[in-house]
């Protein structure tokens, strides 16, 4: 027996894509084009196109439990459209939709929630042919790990001639966190044939545990800033007796982000900036082309990585560079530029400036301390009182008033020795252009 | 290097130049001291002019000259203007090695070179020195986020989710409502339903009120006496008018009974007994007409026979009395035939005889001419229609020729060859010969006449001119008429007289009749026609007169008869009736009438009295059925005929029982009404018992649903609120507007937080770089201030010099406690200024290229007191000592000369030199007291004045308080508003001269009496208060600038007076300064260099000048000043808020 699914991630619907700029928004019909509602009522249409037995949707499926009016409608409608079209619709909540989940389907006799209030379900797809074993939130915030449920491993052991998809949103191997955290091992070893997990919006889903089972987050169904990279979209799982037969990825998103490194190693000067960036779109396109699906926006960040001998003129270029001024269209597919970002180091010996005691010197020499090896212990302590000095100064400027608003993570070591020396160059650079300044002024 | 001699012959700004020559120089300190405007700043500025003459550019005309002894060589420079010249020993030489025009200031020191600010260059150079040449600090600057990085995203992001907030709440409203929605409806409905309820509720309670009202209607109608029914209520009335009418009917009754006795008595008076029958009265007026018209007739034919007999004495009268009248009267008429047969011919006759008279008489006698023959006539006629032209007409025509003729000879004579004058010629001749043609003819014509003439014998006639053959033709034609007229007459009365002949003898036998007639009528033979024709008439008369009178006569005797049978049958008939007989006519009348009369009367009153019977017998039986009427209208309410208060008194109840009666009606209606349309209404059975329900129950039922039912509008209103909102926020999209503006403002605080973490961490290596570097290795020039700077102290400071957060910072270590340094500002003046000038020293060490260079002090230590000058004073003596450097000291106090002297100095080594004795110039009086110092004022005593009033006492006293100016430090401020709380302490801190901030600070500082750690301590949380509130409100305004703040930015000479100008224009606001030079169309901005302007910028900004940040409003600045407090400050939070706002006050105001 045959049976056809369309799963669907994180939707948000009632948020627009941002950081596209409008000019581009509007060639592409509008934010609306470009975002969750638009990509919804695509895998609606492709579910009615496919003749899929069931569209299941892996929660937060609304933005935000206090803006789902906005999202409403266009959700109600596709559902309606799906259910018309007599295809069974099933959904998980997570945390965004706690409320609105179990109101819609309250009101919508064909959506099956699965799981409602905390508690595991089992539910049978297209009369027999599978069935789902999924968990809802039964509020916002959900911090014990519910895999841990005996209820769970009942619904489990019950076998069926179909596949036994679990449905589960949740924060994967996530230690600290309040949403559903669980452990990806023990999912594999739960039982399920697939699991189709929500909550993380870059698509991971694939095969697992040797291939025994497939399982992983679908991602979320558009892209919703610059970092969620890739195709994002629905997948269209076909199965034939428990085995997954087949895994399709739909890219059904119209904006697509990516971020493109470039690097700058073979650059002469600062004027290989724009023919480097403007290459760099080609490459993309011409690279990516097969895969770009319905992506009508292309949004992408440059990252220039690499050495160079005029990092310092290449910063002042990449500041004075009117990117935003960079729209080309290939394809058919409006391309923009969301940023440059500097990833350059100078091109500096730190080893031979080490050897001086001069403030450069002294700079070097804590830059070189920075990469020191546990049995070095002279720098090794060197690097921790330098990490305390960059821990103390970042603590300062994260107190300021301005940046309250940022949010403040665990900072690891590894992150915080990047960024030391990130800046450490930078200064490096700084005062080493300060003497010849000097020196020409002289 | 020292200035020997200095001339100012020619510089801008100074009337008068004067010279310095070496006695006024020499000395190692001098001291030039003079009053302002004596010219002490031009010794600076010519000093400047000469040395640096590209950077110093003369304005106007310029002459200078000075004498230099460097390295052992006297050296002299001349400026004219534009043009410098430098000799050395006489000999034109280039310029000796100098500094650079950047450090002329640290030799050329002005106002403020040593006063707090310290001096920028020397402190970048240290900084410089202290990095080991590496511009740490201009590194830190670079990379340091600036305070506003961050700010205004962040401010952007707070609002953002301000804005996301509010639009949450927005929905989380509608949500909530929404949640709602189901619970009003039902209640919307439920109260729907109680409305319906209300409307069955009102119907049955108004069933229930009118079954109360019938119940009680009925009851009052029971009290009533019975019988009521039957009564109309006008009884009374109709009594009445019963009554009235019976009396009326009495009355009619006994009127006909008079009436029958009245007509009685007077039928028993008349004298017939019985009316004379209608058919008799008409018998006797027949009779009496009978007698009437005979009586007529009679008298008729009496009065024709008597008119017969006039008529007959008249005709008879004609032929005389004694006339035969009976003969005439049988004469034949056929006589009357003749006679006027004679009439009419003789009057015929005589007609035509006198017309033939008058024809006879109108033609007249007279004997007829012979007519002129026609053909005499027709001659002269012929004649005169021929040609008209003749003999004599051709006579001009000739002359005319002859005069043509001779004017052409005499014109061919004068000019032969003229053509015109033969035209002319030929031309006469021509009419010649026509003339003479026409004569020729009529004299042809005249010929044939005359031989006419002759051959009729008429006479011809004797001129054959025109006029008298015209004339004779005339004359014949009159002759011809009056023959033929004369022939007429002759024949008619011919004619005339024949017929005249005939009627003669016509007359002759109409007479011979007349005579006949006359004599068979007996007339007279000669009488006329007329008499025979009137005696013919007359006898006719006569005729016809005796033949009506006869006629008549007879007549009246038929009637004579007639009247007497018809006297007679009156009389008959008179007597037949008993009436007596009459005499005549007239009294047959008279009879008639009044037996007429009497008989009419009789009938009349006969007829009367049956009517009066017939009118008594019908009133009288109207009479008997009023009574009826009346017994009946009293039986109806059961009483008898006259019991008339009874029937009143039940007619009083009438109304009432009727009203009750009506009322018992209409609630039964009522009830049936109601009972009908609530069955109608009710649905079931419950609805159906609420006919049966009593009223307090129903009212209690009915209240709660009204209640329940008057939400239904409101309950309807909100459901459709609800449904719109909700249909409103599906549609909105706002919250998602709201989330990608508040997300694209939290990337762009990510990426501003980015750059400054980067640049924090790059400034914290920096600064861990320079605290190393620090601590390793100290340059020369810190080590030479510092040995300046114990040199000057005597060992009892010694300087340090260090980076404090990126700011280089000299402190003072003192011997007796190193543990505490003293920062600049902790220092006292004249400290300070051993300090600055020992690191300025140490600077001019490493700028100088040679000999050490002039020390000029400008006014450089107004502002120390004396003690501190004299500490100062010793330490530049030193200085000059050691380094043999010239030190001048420009000053306005003549005191400073001693005060810079030290005790014990050697003669010539610290000399004075008046300006004014120099320059000749005699110092006013005026003047003098100008300069003086003001009498000191006395500080009025508090009182009970509030800080108002005792700052009005304190400007009346002299002492006005300085307005709050928050651009100027806090040091300036003026100690009414630090201690606008505490006046006791402001009198006494004023009392003793301080009178800001500072004065008390350095009072403080000093250990002045009266001036201890009480006061510090009740004065610093106010000091920081007011500090706050300068600080906050400088946050986007920056400090003003002037000239020397300009020059400090490094605006260049060139540029100076202009840039000063354009920041006089802006008020002296940086921002508005910047703004205007970065304004590519001003004018003043033109020349000058981005770079240039950037450095300037750099200065400003750094210096706090510019601030680029936007200005705070109130309460932004009062969080501030809040956030500023120091802990622990001990102030009550409403005394803070009012000095704030009175503090914010004055800020505003400026």
């Amino acid at each position: 027996m045959t049976l056809r699914i369309l799963a669907v991630g994180d939707i948000h619907l009632g948020r627009r894509p941002g950081s596209v700029p409008d000019d581009v928004a509007a060639s592409a019909g509008g934010r609306d084009a470009l975002g969750p509602r638009a990509a919804w009522q695509a895998t609606v249409d492709r579910a009615i196109q496919e003749r899929v037995q069931a569209v299941v949707l892996l929660g937060d499926v609304v933005d935000d439990e206090e803006r789902y009016l906005e999202g409403w409608s266009a959700l109600e409608t596709g559902l309606r459209r799906l259910i018309t079209a007599g295809i069974e619709v099933f959904a998980v909540a997570g945390n965004h939709d706690v409320r609105v989940l179990p109101r819609l389907a309250s009101t919508l006799s064909g959506l099956h929630l699965v799981g409602a209030g905390g508690q595991w379900e089992s539910v049978e797809i297209a009369n027999g042919a599978g069935r789902f074993v999924g968990w809802s939130y039964p509020t916002a915030h959900a911090r014990t790990d519910p895999t841990h449920d005996p209820e769970l491993a009942r619904l489990l052991a019950t076998r069926s001639e179909g596949p036994t998809i679990g449905l589960l949103h949740g924060a994967l191997d996530a230690a600290h966190s309040d949403y559903a955290r669980f452990s990806g091992a023990r999912l594999a070893a739960l039982g399920a044939d697939t699991w189709l997990l929500g909550h993380v919006h870059g698509p991971t889903f694939a095969r697992a545990d040797a291939g025994r089972i497939s399982m992983g987050f679908l991602g979320s169904l558009t892209a919703l800033d610059p970092t969620e990279t890739g195709v994002h979209g629905p997948w269209l799982l076909t199965y034939a007796g428990r085995e997954l037969v087949e895994a399709q990825h739909l890219a059904l998103a119209t904006l697509r982000w990516e971020c493109v490194a470039v690097a700058v190693d073979a650059w002469t000067s600062v004027e290989d900036l724009e023919p480097g960036v403007t290459g760099a779109l080609r490459d993309f396109d011409a690279r990516e082309a097969a895969n770009i699906g319905a992506a009508r926006v292309v949004g992408l960040r440059i990252e220039l990585t690499g050495r160079c001998k005029f990092h310092r003129d290449l910063q002042r270029a990449i500041e004075r560079f009117a990117h935003d001024q960079l729209r080309p269209t290939l394809d058919g597919r409006a391309f923009f530029v969301d940023a440059i970002v500097d990833r350059v180091r100078a091109e500096l010996d730190l080893q031979a400036l080490a050897r001086d005691t001069d403030p450069p010197g002294l700079l070097a020499q804590r830059l070189l301390a920075l990469d020191a090896l546990p049995s070095d212990v002279t720098n090794t302590g060197e690097r921790a009182r330098i990490l305390r000095l960059a821990r103390d100064a970042r603590e300062s400027l994260t107190r300021r008033s301005e940046f309250v608003a940022i949010p403040r993570a665990e900072l690891r070591d590894e992150v915080l020795i990047e960024e030391v020396r990130e800046a450490g160059l930078t200064a490096l650079e700084e005062l080493l252009a300060s003497r010849a300044n000097a020196e020409a002024g002289a | 290097m020292k200035l020997l001699s200095l001339s100012i012959e020619r510089l801008e700004g100074l009337r008068t130049g004067f010279a310095l020559g070496p006695e006024h120089l020499t000395g190692r300190v001098r001291v030039l001291h003079g009053p302002n405007a004596i010219g002490k700043s031009s010794v600076l500025r010519a000093l400047k002019c000469l040395l640096w003459p590209r950077e110093a550019p003369a304005r106007g005309s310029i002459e200078l000259e000075a004498r230099f002894e460097i390295q052992g060589n006297e050296w002299t420079v001349r400026r004219e203007g534009a043009s410098t010249r430098w000799m050395r020993d006489g000999n034109v030489a280039d310029a000796p090695p100098l500094p650079a025009w950047r450090h002329a200031s640290q030799m050329l020191v002005g106002l403020d070179a040593l006063g707090l600010g310290g001096d920028r260059e020397v402190r970048e150079h240290v900084q410089r020195e202290m990095g080991g040449g590496y511009d740490i600090a201009g590194a830190e600057t670079a990379l340091r986020p600036g305070v506003q990085v961050g700010r205004t995203q962040a401010g952007h992001l707070s609002k953002a989710e301000d804005e996301l907030r509010a639009a949450q709440f927005a929905q989380q409203e509608v949500i909530r409502d929404a949640d709602t929605l189901d619970e009003v409806r039902r209640a919307r409905n439920a109260s729907l339903g109680a409305g319906k309820r209300v409307v069955l509720l009102d119907k049955a309670l108004e069933l229930a009120q009118a079954k109360r009202a019938l119940a009680l209607t009925e009851s009052r109608l029971a009290e009533f006496p019975s019988g009521l029914e039957n009564w109309r209520g006008d009884e009374p009335d109709e009594l009445g008018k019963l009554r009235k009418r019976l009396a009326s009917a009495q009355s009619d009754q006994d009127r006909a009974h008079r009436a029958i006795v009245a007509v009685e008595r007077a039928i028993a008076r008349d004298s017939i007994a019985e009316p004379v029958p209608a058919d008799v009265l008409d018998e006797l007026d027949q009779r009496v007409e009978a007698l009437r018209s005979a009586d007529d007739a009679w008298k008729a034919a009496l009065e024709l026979d008597s008119r017969s007999q006039a008529r007959l004495h008249a005709a008879g009268a004609v032929f005389g009395a004694n006339a035969d009248l009976d003969r005439f009267a049988s004469l034949d008429d056929s006589l009357d035939v003749e006679v006027d047969a004679l009439a009419r011919a003789t009057e015929v006759q005589a007609r035509h005889d006198s017309e033939v008279d008058a024809q006879l008489a109108a033609i007249g006698s007279g004997s007829s001419a012979r007519p002129p023959a026609h053909r005499a006539t027709a001659a002269l006629e012929d004649w005169l229609s021929a040609p008209t032209a003749s003999a004599s007409d051709a006579k001009p025509r000739r002359f005319l020729l002859l005069l043509a003729v001779l004017l052409a000879l005499t014109a061919m004579g004068l000019a032969f060859v003229h053509l015109a004058n033969l035209a002319i010629l030929v031309l006469a001749a021509l009419a010649l010969f026509g003339a003479r043609a026409k004569a020729e003819s009529n004299e042809s014509n005249r010929a044939d006449h005359a031989e006419a003439y002759a051959r009729t014998g008429e006479e011809q006639p004797t001129a054959w001119t025109v006029d008298a053959v015209r004339a004779q033709l005339a004359a014949l034609r009159e002759r011809e008429v009056s023959a033929l007229e004369a022939r007429a007459r002759d024949g008619r009365r011919a004619e005339l007289t024949a017929r005249r002949e005939a009627l003669a003898d016509e007359g002759r036998g109409l007479a011979l009749r007349r005579i006949e007639l006359a004599a068979r009528l007996g007339a007279n033979p000669t009488a006329p026609d007329s008499a025979l024709a009137a005696f013919a008439q007359s006898r006719r008369s006569l005729r016809e007169a005796r033949s009506a009178s006869s006629e008549v006569r007879a007549s009246c005797d038929l009637h004579g008869l007639q009247r007497a049978d018809a006297s007679a049958s009156l009389n008959k008939t008179l007597e037949t009736h008993g009436a007596t007989r009459v005499e005549d006519l007239t009294a047959a009348r008279v009879r008639l009438k009044s037996l007429r009369e009497r008989s009419a009367e009789l009938s009349s009153h006969r007829a009367e009295i049956e009517h009066q019977r017939g009118l008594e017998r019908v009133v009288r039986e109207t009479a008997q059925d009023i009574e009826k009427q009346i017994a009946i209208v009293f039986r109806r309410g059961g009483l008898e005929s006259g019991e008339d208060v009874a029937l009143q008194n039940r007619l009083e109840h009438l109304e009432p029982w009727r009203t009750a009666r009506e009322d018992r009606s209409e609630s039964a209606r009522d009830v049936e009404r109601l009972s009908a349309e609530l069955n109608a209404k009710s649905a079931d059975a419950a609805d159906h018992a609420l006919a049966d329900l009593p009223e307090p129950r129903l009212e209690s039922e009915r209240q709660s649903a009204r209640d329940l039912a008057e939400q239904a509008d409101a309950l309807t209103e909100r459901v459709l609120k609800i449904e719109m909102m909700l249909e409103q926020a599906r549609d909105a999209r706002t919250l998602e507007a709201a989330l990608e503006a508040r997300n694209d403002r939290r990337d762009a605080l990510s990426e501003a937080f980015t750059k400054a973490r980067r640049g924090v961490l790059a400034c914290a290596l920096l600064a861990d770089v320079r605290a190393a570097h620090e601590a390793t290795s100290r340059p020369r020039i810190v080590e030479e201030a510092e040995k300046l700077f114990a040199s000057f102290t005597h060992g009892r400071y010694a300087l340090r010099v260090s980076t404090v957060d990126g700011e280089l910072a000299f402190t003072a270590l003192d011997a007796q406690n190193a543990a505490r340094p003293f920062a600049l500002d902790e220092l006292s003046d004249g400290t300070r200024a051993q300090l600055l000038l020992a690191s300025r020293l140490a600077y001019l060490h490493e700028i100088e290229r040679g000999d050490p260079l002039p020390l000029v002090l400008d006014d450089a230590l107004a502002t120390s007191d004396p003690a501190r000058k004299q500490e100062i004073g010793a330490a530049l003596l030193e200085v000059a000592r050691k380094e043999n450097r010239q030190i001048l000291v420009l000053t306005s106090d003549a005191a400073d000369a001693d005060l810079l002297r030290p005790a014990g100095t050697p003669i010539g080594e610290v000399e004075a030199t008046d300006l004014a004795v120099v320059r000749s110039i005699s110092t006013p009086a005026a003047t003098r007291e100008r300069l003086a110092a003001p009498a000191v004022a006395r500080v009025p005593d508090v009182g009970g004045a509030n800080a108002e009033q005792f700052a009005a006492a304190l400007a009346s006293a002299g002492i006005p308080v300085r307005p709050f100016d928050p651009r100027c430090e806090v040091d300036e401020v003026h100690l009414w508003w630090i201690l606008h709380h505490d006046l006791a302490l402001l009198q006494r801190l004023l009392t003793l001269r301080f009178d800001n901030v500072a004065s008390f600070r350095n009072a403080a500082r000093n250990e002045i009496a009266g001036v201890g750690a009480r006061e510090v301590n009740a004065m610093t949380p106010w000091i920081a208060l007011t500090s706050a509130v300068i600080d906050a409100w400088r946050i986007g305004r920056g400090r003003p600038i002037d000239r020397s703040v300009l020059e400090r930015a490094g605006v260049s000479d060139t540029f100076i007076e202009r840039m000063t100008a354009l920041a006089a224009d802006v008020h002296d606001d940086a921002k508005l300064w910047f703004a205007a030079m970065s304004d590519g169309g001003n004018e003043r901005a033109k020349g000058y260099r981005k770079k240039t302007l950037d450095q300037n910028r750099e200065f400003l900004v750094a210096e706090r000048y510019l601030d680029e940040r936007e200005i705070l409003d109130r309460e932004d600045v009062w969080l501030r000043v809040l956030a500023s407090m120091p802990p622990n400050h001990g102030i009550a939070a409403d005394e803070v808020r009012q000095r704030f706002e009175l503090l914010w006050q004055s800020c505003t105001s400026q």
